[in-house]
């Protein structure tokens, strides 16, 4: 079991979009896969089921009013199983201020499960629910879309990480790889990802995402690119990524438990 | 500080909760309305201006609550100033200013319905179940809910309860085609309805399986 968290604080960079797919991805090279839809938007989870406001989600689980079996879900999408999110996850922040070990949560109900990847898809913010899928976590993933903003702000995002990490007593938390997502191949494109791969040598993943037209169409049938056009530059891109992802972050084949480090 | 004082931001949470609840379902809004007191609902109408006649600011309530509340029961207010509950602004208000106005009640999205608004949770957890559903519902119930679904839904529900064991539908099958093979493939058969009286709370034919617990 492995659990990878996607995060960027920026909006709008193919979080979500990256999840599904290389949930599917993973799939179909043989693995189980969980999705947690920490965001409050609940994209992945209309994505994979065609639902918006499903309940009990991991608002539920976090707010222990639920169990896991309760909140897991099955997908649209053969092998790959969903905790969905909701839209009181966009409040939760408040809620969970006073309580005790609120940045454990996530980690404590995952605690025992057997899938071979968890992906965590998370909202464009640091909040306690990111929080919750730093620590819950081995691996980041960090996905930038092919711009110049994107581009202003990945130094302070990684530090960032790098920071809570610290705050939050997480000694195993590395960086998986940056994805870039919606390239196109012209000057532009190969001059910003130029930038990219100078700045972050070693870090990017070789496969980049494209932008294209059948990946935003399988959202609209609560489907992956995989499933829906498998072939399209998209699904060939998502299916790469699945297996280098799988390269980079082998699956120990065990029981996920993670435990809080006790500091001296 | 005094206990009430105290117990002011839970209570204000558990209201703004209610109110994003009622605010995202509009017939959970629709229901609420119907169970609140008609009069309390005239109280939280707009407050009366020296420039509009009451008579006609009642008329506008009346349309504003009606819209608020498709098919309410609420009886029409009736156009009598005299029979017109006192509004709140009224009493201190001197003549000839604008009122204090009163603040309406939310009663669903200000910006019109949820451009998607996805499946029903009552379709369960996941995949949904069409042989229950038909059991449910009939055969007309689940050609409504399968037009409600999307391709990936209605591919997902022939996957998983193997409704196509010989592979014959297409990957890119039009989602009409998929929805009239769900619909003839759920119609119970003799077995079904012979197994459905020995065990009636079951619809499922199949499950998924997951991995187990470590």
């Amino acid at each position: 079991m492995t659990a990878i968290c996607i995060a960027n604080n920026k909006g709008g960079v193919g979080k979500t979009t990256t999840v599904v797919n290389l949930a599917a991805g993973l799939a179909r090279l043989g693995h189980s896969v969980l999705v947690v839809d920490a965001d409050g938007q609940s994209n992945a989870t209309y994505a994979l089921t065609g639902s918006v406001h499903p309940t009990p989600s991991l608002y539920d689980l976090l707010m222990d009013t639920a169990k896991f079996d309760q909140a897991l879900w099955t997908t649209n999408e053969e092998h790959i199983w969903l905790i969905p999110g909701d839209g009181r996850l966009q409040n939760i922040d408040v809620e969970l201020a006073a309580k005790p070990g609120r940045e454990w949560r996530l980690t404590r109900a995952l605690n025992g499960q057997s899938f071979d990847y968890i992906l965590i898809d998370t909202p464009p913010s640091l909040g306690v629910v990111t929080q919750n899928a730093l620590v819950a976590a081995q691996h980041v993933i960090v996905p930038v879309a092919l711009s110049e903003f994107s581009l202003i702000g990945m130094d302070k995002l990684l530090s960032t990480i790098d920071e809570l990490s610290d705050q939050l007593d997480i000694d195993d938390l590395d960086l998986l790889g940056i994805v870039v997502t919606f390239y196109e191949e012209n000057r532009l494109g190969r001059e910003t990802f130029g930038v990219l791969e100078k700045k972050f040598e070693g870090q990017l993943f070789e496969t980049h995402i494209p932008k294209h037209n059948k990946i935003e169409e399988a959202h609209r049938r609560n489907e992956s690119v995989l499933t829906f056009a498998p072939t399209s530059p998209g699904g060939l891109a998502y299916a790469e990524l699945a297996r280098e992802v799988k390269k980079r972050a082998t699956s120990t084949g065990e029981a996920y438990s993670r435990r809080r480090v006790a500091r001296g | 500080m005094s206990d009430d004082e105290c117990a002011t931001p839970p209570l204000a949470r558990l209201l703004r909760a209610l109110a994003d609840e009622v605010a995202r379902d509009p017939d959970l809004a629709a229901r609420v309305m119907r169970a609140a007191d008609p009069e309390a609902l005239r109280l939280l109408a707009p407050p009366a201006t020296a420039s509009v006649p009451l008579s006609k600011q009642m008329a506008n309530t009346d349309t504003l609550l009606a819209t608020a509340l498709p098919g309410s029961d609420l009886s029409p207010l009736v156009p009598d100033e005299a029979a017109a509950p006192a509004l709140p602004g009224d009493d201190h208000a001197p003549s000839g200013t604008t009122p204090r106005r009163t603040r309406l009640p939310r009663t669903g999205s200000r910006f019109g319905t949820p451009t998607i608004p996805g499946r029903g949770t009552e379709l369960g957890q996941g995949v949904p179940d069409p042989f229950a559903l038909w059991a449910e519902r009939g055969e007309d119930g689940l050609r409504v809910v399968l037009d409600g679904l999307r391709a990936g839904t209605l591919r997902a529900i022939i996957r998983a309860h193997q409704l196509d064991p010989q592979g014959k539908m297409p990957a890119n099958a039009p989602e009409q085609r998929m929805r009239a093979l769900i619909l003839s493939a759920s119609r119970p058969t003799r077995d079904d309805a012979r197994s459905a009286a020995d065990h009636p709370t079951s619809g499922t034919r199949r499950n998924h399986t997951r991995p187990k617990e470590g």
